[in-house]
């Protein structure tokens, strides 16, 4: 159920612009917006939760979207004051509250 | 073979200190290595498992520490196997690696925040540890703060600032160095649980007055530029364009340079050595064989400038980054994308580069792809074979065909490594969890001289300690295999031959020779591509090096005619069987041969450390395996398709 | 929940761990009678011996035949699970408003601002603290330091406000002798 609507979510993404909900996944997010991280989806493999919650994508960690890549993915985030790539099958997987 | 894991498993010198250092990538740890260990190093690897190990010795006064540089990683949680091998060198409870006596942990003051989870994790192993703190200029460049003495005291645990090129910095280190059960241990180790982590991570902080440094504009402004849709596409081009001019111009006189040493020997060796043999020997293998191979020293050097300026700037992880959707095609990630253009120069350092990879999957697909990129030793094998199916006037269009060929053979190649990489990722048996992709990307930094100059001398030196050992070797056992066995005059002449036309007794030795045997045995797996027994002693040597090739057909022309071995090469015809008489180096048997070289892997020092890297000959031997079936049957399409069209 | 920022340092007493919290964690200053739950446990039963408040910190000493790295990681679990509970830690004493401000001013005192004013041959001392207002004197080489005064003066009003947000006003007197005056006004002029 969960990976379903992350795929329909990548899918929607390009053409319908997202609607600004307070609750959204990382890969939802355009560049120059911030999140605070709430959780990490459970269909998230325990392994791929944990790196990411070591490498700073722990809830309450506020994360930016800098920029895409020329292709579109992967995406540069700022979080814990240092720059990370990730792809967007790891952003939909990170939840984020939007940030003004 | 299980107990054997190199030299560096033997050492147990008691009284010395063994150290090893922890750090997430890029946090400075290589550079504190070989600024603590200087060039005394050695490369083993660890038992089973694909990851190399990196000893050095530091000299401190008239003490010895031993340094143990371990793999970068984020966590002791292991999700590869060199995360696996940081995670069971600290583990007390595994002796079977041998536990340090104590920790160094380079932590990067600008990314201190998510360094500290994974200094937490190592504290909690108990070994007495120091925090070694670098990239501080950087964070007052950056406008941040951190309170030195306060982090020291939050923690309880020693912490040094280091500035890279501070020789006070170091020297403070040093000293530390060799009473590690002096340190100040922590009164509590931290937390395990998340969030009482998360607590404790964020009262060190507070108290150590960290600052978080303002994003770092300059590295802003720069990637606002390298990773623009539209100019970082154009500046990576352009990049690729200067790297391969770059190798292939202006690497150019400086070969021309090498070959005029080389020439000048062999003008002396014609001169001053009147005994023929002695004279063959010298001219022909030594400086014929082992000249033609140290031509391309230039270019090795610069291939390994290159790069490592362009890894200490940074710039490799953005073109990681930028290449990243189309590696994804071949189902890699954008760090093996480093590996292959690596691989360019030379298979080695590319399959040495693909421990960058967190993936085992992807680390194997990478290394069964890379030898199939173009590397600097299938150059000299191709400007000899070039030159000889096609002139240097003739064009396309308004290029040089020379050119063209050269192109093809490299797109046909990267291609190949492409494809290669897509199938081994597919067909993998080995089904591990998939695992992130995740990159750091780490502020713009000017590469440091040093660095720089360390890589490019280890690289060189590697390069002749090859041509210095195998080459050599092999050149000179062709050189006796294609020279003996001697034919007395009586035999000469009893075979038509006149003992006194120098040419003709060269060419009936050549052709009557021990290496003309095996190349004869060899003739019936590669007669369909067009080979003669010359052209397979040319590809059993090259098994060592595909250099050698070059010096053995450069040793046959020149024992056929010793004063026009060039000419003689493009002129060589079939010594017998159904062809005989007929020219050897046709298109079809030249293009067949370059098809071949492309695809086989003709190269005892990336078999050897494709055995080092995965630990196994395994997976050496499937290189190996794969690559020749490939090459020999697109070399059979190539010499047929060529040969109808010729 | 997300638990209070809080790490051990340790003292001169191996026996003693300082534990560092934020400022204004809890309202109470010095000896504590009675803590919540497990804590308040550990305090009544034999596992530790005391326990005292400073404005960042709380500094636990362990009863004798008790270890830190034995018990330490129960006492953090406590610890950590009570501050979360600060209207139910007791003082041994009363504890007024001005005991607050006091122990906030001397923690002042105690940490970097202190410590650098004493590495330039100057000393401070708390003169007085009640209703919300604070006065030290500040002595020694005070006169000679080029730092002294309106700087000086308003790093240790900042770090004390940020100990004790009511904090009304912080007067500065200088007893230098032979040239109180220009400095004295300077200070003054600044926290009146």
């Amino acid at each position: 159920m969960l990976s379903v609507q992350v795929g329909e979510r990548q899918k929607a993404d390009a053409s319908v612009p997202a609607v600004p909900a307070p609750d959204a996944r990382l890969a939802d997010l355009r560049p120059g917006t911030s999140g605070r991280v709430t959780a990490i989806d459970e269909a998230v493999e325990p392994s791929t939760a944990r790196r990411l919650f070591d490498l700073g994508f722990a809830p309450g960690a506020e994360v930016t979207v800098l920029r895409k890549a020329p292709l579109g993915d992967p995406v540069v985030f700022q979080v814990a004051e240092y720059e990370v790539a990730l792809r967007r099958v790891q952003a939909a997987g990170i939840h984020v509250r939007r940030m003004a | 073979m299980s107990g054997h894991c190199g030299p560096a498993a033997t050492r147990t010198v008691t009284g010395t200190n063994r150290l090893a250092l922890v750090g997430s990538p890029n946090s400075g740890k290589s550079t504190l290595f070989n600024a603590l260990t200087g060039l005394r190093t050695k490369t083993g690897n660890y038992p089973g498992v694909t990851v190399a190990r990196y000893e050095g010795t530091a000299r401190v006064g008239e003490h010895e520490v031993v340094i143990e540089d371990l793999p970068g990683t984020y966590s002791l949680d292991p999700i590869s196997p060199d995360e696996q091998v940081v995670a069971d060198v600290l583990d007390p409870d595994n002796p079977e690696l041998g536990t340090p006596d104590a920790i160094l942990v380079t932590i990067d003051a600008t990314t201190l925040r998510r360094s500290l989870g994974l200094l937490a994790q190592v504290m909690q192993t108990g070994l007495p540890l120091c925090v070694v703190l670098t990239f501080r200029d950087e964070l007052t460049r950056r406008g941040g703060t951190l309170d030195v003495a306060a982090l020291r005291r939050a923690l309880g645990v020693p912490v040094i600032g280091v500035t890279s090129g501070s020789r006070n910095d170091l020297a403070q280190l040093q000293s530390m160095l060799l009473d590690p059960a002096a340190w100040e241990r922590p009164v509590l180790p931290p937390p395990t649980d998340p969030s009482q982590r998360r607590a404790w991570v964020e009262s060190l902080l507070r108290s150590a007055a960290y600052e978080v440094p303002e994003a770092d504009h300059r590295t802003r402004r720069i990637d606002a530029v390298l990773l623009h849709p539209l100019w970082g596409t154009l500046v990576f081009f352009a990049t690729m364009f200067a790297f391969f001019q770059i190798i292939f111009t202006v690497a150019a006189p400086l070969q021309d340079a090498v070959q005029s040493v080389f020439d000048w020997l062999g003008t002396l060796v014609t001169d001053y050595v009147s005994n023929p043999l002695l004279a063959g020997f010298l001219g022909n293998a030594l400086i014929g064989g082992v000249g033609g191979v140290v031509v391309f020293l230039p270019q090795i050097a610069l291939l390994f400038l290159m790069i490592s300026v362009l890894e200490g700037s940074g710039y490799l992880s953005r073109a990681a980054f930028l290449m990243d959707r189309i590696m994804a095609k071949a189902g890699l990630e954008g760090r093996a994308f480093v590996a292959l253009l690596s691989s360019l120069a030379c298979a080695i350092p590319g399959i040495m580069a693909t421990r960058s990879l967190p993936s085992a999957k992807d680390r194997f697909a990478t290394m069964m792809a890379a030898p199939l990129m173009t590397c600097s030793a299938r150059l000299t094998v191709y400007v000899l074979l070039t030159g000889l199916l096609v002139g240097p006037g003739t064009t396309v269009g308004p290029f040089g065909a020379q050119g063209v060929v050269m192109f093809a053979l490299y797109l046909l190649g990267a291609v190949s490594a492409m494809a290669t990489a897509w199938v081994f990722k597919r067909f993998s048996s080995r089904s591990g969890p998939v695992l992130p992709f995740y990159m750091e990307m780490p502020s713009y930094r000017m590469p440091r001289p040093r660095t720089v100059a360390e890589a490019m001398w280890s690289a060189c030196k590697g390069f002749l300690q090859k041509v210095g050992r195998i080459i050599l070797l092999v050149t000179v056992a062709l050189w006796l295999l294609l020279s003996l066995p001697t034919h007395s005059d009586a035999q000469l002449r009893s075979a038509g031959v006149n003992p006194a036309d120098r040419t003709a007794v060269s060419a009936y030795e050549v052709n009557h020779s021990y290496a003309a045997g095996i190349g004869h045995a060899m003739e019936p797996v590669f007669e369909p591509l067009g080979f003669d027994w010359r052209i397979n002693v040319g590809v059993l040597g090259s098994l060592s090096a595909r250099e050698v090739f070059v010096a053995t057909l450069g040793q046959v022309a020149a024992a056929q005619n010793p004063d026009q071995p060039a000419k003689t090469l493009a002129h060589m015809t079939y010594t017998d069987g159904p062809h005989q008489g007929q020219k050897l180096f046709t298109p079809a048997t030249t293009a067949a041969l370059l098809v071949f070289f492309l695809y086989a892997l003709q190269c005892m020092s990336t078999i050897g450390v494709m055995r080092r890297e995965t630990g196994s000959w395994r997976w050496p031997a499937v290189a190996f395996g794969y690559m020749f079936v490939l090459a020999w049957t697109m070399a059979f399409l190539t010499h047929t398709v060529v040969g109808l069209l010729a | 929940m997300s638990l209070v920022p809080m790490h051990p340092e340790a003292t001169t007493d191996p026996q003693t761990v300082r534990w560092v919290i934020p400022a204004g964690t809890l309202p109470v200053v010095g000896e504590i009678a009675e803590a919540p739950d497990e804590l308040g446990k550990l305090l009544g039963s034999d596992g530790i011996a005391s326990i005292e408040v400073e404005t960042q910190a709380v500094v636990i000493r362990l009863a004798d035949g008790h270890t830190w790295s034995g018990t330490g990681a129960r006492v953090r679990d406590a610890l950590g699970a009570a501050l979360h509970h600060p209207d139910r830690w007791r003082p041994a004493g009363a504890v007024t408003e001005d005991d607050l401000l006091r122990a906030a001013l001397r923690d002042v005192l105690d940490g970097p601002v202190g410590d650098y004013i004493r590495s330039h041959g100057g000393e401070v001392t708390i003169a007085s603290a009640h209703d919300r207002q604070a006065e030290v004197h500040m002595a020694g080489a005070c006169a000679h330091c080029p730092a002294a005064g309106f700087t000086l003066h308003a790093r240790l009003e900042s770090e004390l406000r940020a100990r004790f947000p009511d904090l009304v006003e912080l007067r500065a007197t200088e007893e230098c002798g032979r040239t109180a005056g220009p400095t004295w006004l300077t200070l003054r002029r600044r926290s009146a």
